[in-house]
């Protein structure tokens, strides 16, 4: 899913990249044309809105808005807590993150940055990259300081975008004082009261390893798929 | 009397399209949206381009984030002078990180960039962006360090695809994570690196650096967004 719409992605690029000349054209086909290029502009604002809103809900602990965000069949997945498929179990899922709204002495900010969005050429899927600062705390603990990447998929459904997937590699997490130099907090794994539906998609550690969440897009001058050399691992085994 | 008055109403009456514009006035028109849609499309490019520039640095991917300038691309970072070309950008890069491919066990590279503020030309061939920097950085169990900093960048179009013109990162400060910038002294905020000075660049820099507790307002290369007047 994720090459076909790579493949795409680059097709789209290229297309975007021989500026046709309209002499050819007619009314018609240029009118077309346009609706295609405007509604791919469209379609990258309404998926930088949805995945912001995403994270002012989630912040929150609005977990009933966070799982509508998400398509009939949507996937989440955190750090290495495993697959949720589907809105219900989503949603119950989120409660691992705190009770729903909060409660007084949790902060579960999770900023929603820098967003890389390319959209397939027919308007229908979309992938994302986002930078994701996280800032958390809860009663009697210290506060930490968290960055990560989300690798996301979205998809179109009756014309509005959703999320499909939303995977959150979890670059690294500190202890607010100690800081990254003194502390590398480690994932939470797999939920024993409420077990995922899948195990994790991919099996990493955070920070100190260097990891590197893979990227859903092509180059966006030269057009290469990036392959990735990822850090050796003795105990989930990569070479 | 009563005639010219229903005339003139009737000469009120919205149009259907077809009937007022002739074919000129719409290649015009649509010349004209192309330019605006060239314009936006740009923008979203900008976007992607200088994340994407970021999101490689961050792993290390020094070759990947160097194939985004243009051929005489510069790059430009702190005190450290400008380098030309991505031959010498990617070199610069994977030195100053240690001189390795990717980033090793227990480094910490995030070069967040936040906050564009793009103007694309009106021929949608070339663009100017100012980006907020905020650099988590460190080596575990040796060192850590917040970074801010502005980067004041241009774009070029070339053969319809979006390049780095010039990046310069204005850091305003780089602070270790234990002491943190209000305990920062005069001049300690910003020194040339290290990399700068075994591997020189190709000319010094084009800036005058002050660094936190310093005042330090990059230039703006945009004007004022309403009044348009020049930013001093």
């Amino acid at each position: 899913m994720k090459t076909t719409m790579i493949r795409l992605a680059v097709a789209s690029a290229l297309a975007l990249t021989v500026a046709s000349p309209a002499v050819a054209q007619s009314a018609e086909e240029r009118l077309a044309a346009y609706r295609e290029r405007v509604e791919r502009l469209e379609d990258q604002q309404d998926i930088e809105v949805l995945q912001a809103t995403f994270g002012y809900y989630f912040d929150k602990g609005m977990w009933e808005e966070v799982a509508d965000l998400f398509s009939r069949d949507g996937r989440f997945e955190y750090g290495a807590r495993g697959v949720y498929i589907g809105r219900d179990r989503i949603e119950r899922a989120l409660l691992l993150f705190g009770p729903e709204r909060l409660a007084p002495g949790h902060l579960n900010n999770h900023m929603q940055l820098q967003a890389m969005i390319t959209v397939a050429e027919d308007g229908q899927t979309a992938t994302g990259r986002w930078q994701g600062m996280v800032m958390l705390s809860e009663p009697g603990a210290n506060g930490n300081w968290g960055v990560g990447i989300y690798e996301n998929d979205y998809v179109k459904e009756n014309g509005v975008w959703k999320i499909a997937e939303l995977h959150f590699y979890m670059t690294a997490l500190t202890d607010y004082d100690a800081g990254f130099s003194r502390s590398a907090i480690p994932m939470e794994g797999m939920s024993a009261l409420f077990p995922p539906d899948e195990p994790p998609s991919e099996r990493y550690r955070s920070f100190p390893s260097n990891y590197i969440p893979p990227f859903s897009y092509p180059h966006p001058v030269t057009g290469e798929v990036i392959e990735v050399v990822q850090p050796r691992d003795d105990i989930s085994g990569r070479e | 009397m009563r005639e010219l008055v229903i005339a003139a109403s009737l000469l009120a009456l919205p149009m259907p399209v077809q009937a007022q514009m002739s074919e000129a006035e719409i290649r015009e028109e649509a010349a004209e949206l192309t330019m605006r849609v060239e314009k936006l499309e740009g923008a979203r490019a900008i976007k992607n381009l200088q994340r994407a520039f970021a999101y490689y640095v961050d792993r290390g991917l020094w070759r990947q984030a160097a194939d985004l300038f243009a051929d005489d691309g510069t790059f430009e970072m702190g005190m450290d002078g400008v380098y030309v070309g991505r031959e010498r950008i990617e070199e610069y890069l994977r030195r100053l990180h240690g001189g390795q491919e990717g980033l090793i066990y227990g480094q910490l590279n995030e070069w967040v960039t936040l906050q564009p503020a793009i103007v694309v030309a009106d021929d949608a061939l070339s663009a100017t962006a100012r980006w907020r920097d905020l650099g988590m950085l460190g080596q575990y169990h040796e060192h850590a360090e917040w970074r801010d900093g502005i980067y004041e960048n241009t774009y070029v179009r070339e053969g319809g695809v979006w390049k780095i013109q010039s990046l310069h990162l204005y850091v305003n400060f780089e602070v270790a994570y234990a002491e943190g910038w209000a305990r920062l002294g005069e001049g300690e905020g910003l020194q040339r690196s290290q990399t700068s000075v075994d591997f020189p660049p190709d000319s010094p820099p084009t800036a005058e650096y002050v660094s936190f507790p310093q005042p330090n307002i990059p230039t703006f290369q945009a004007p004022h967004p309403v009044t348009g007047r020049p930013v001093r």
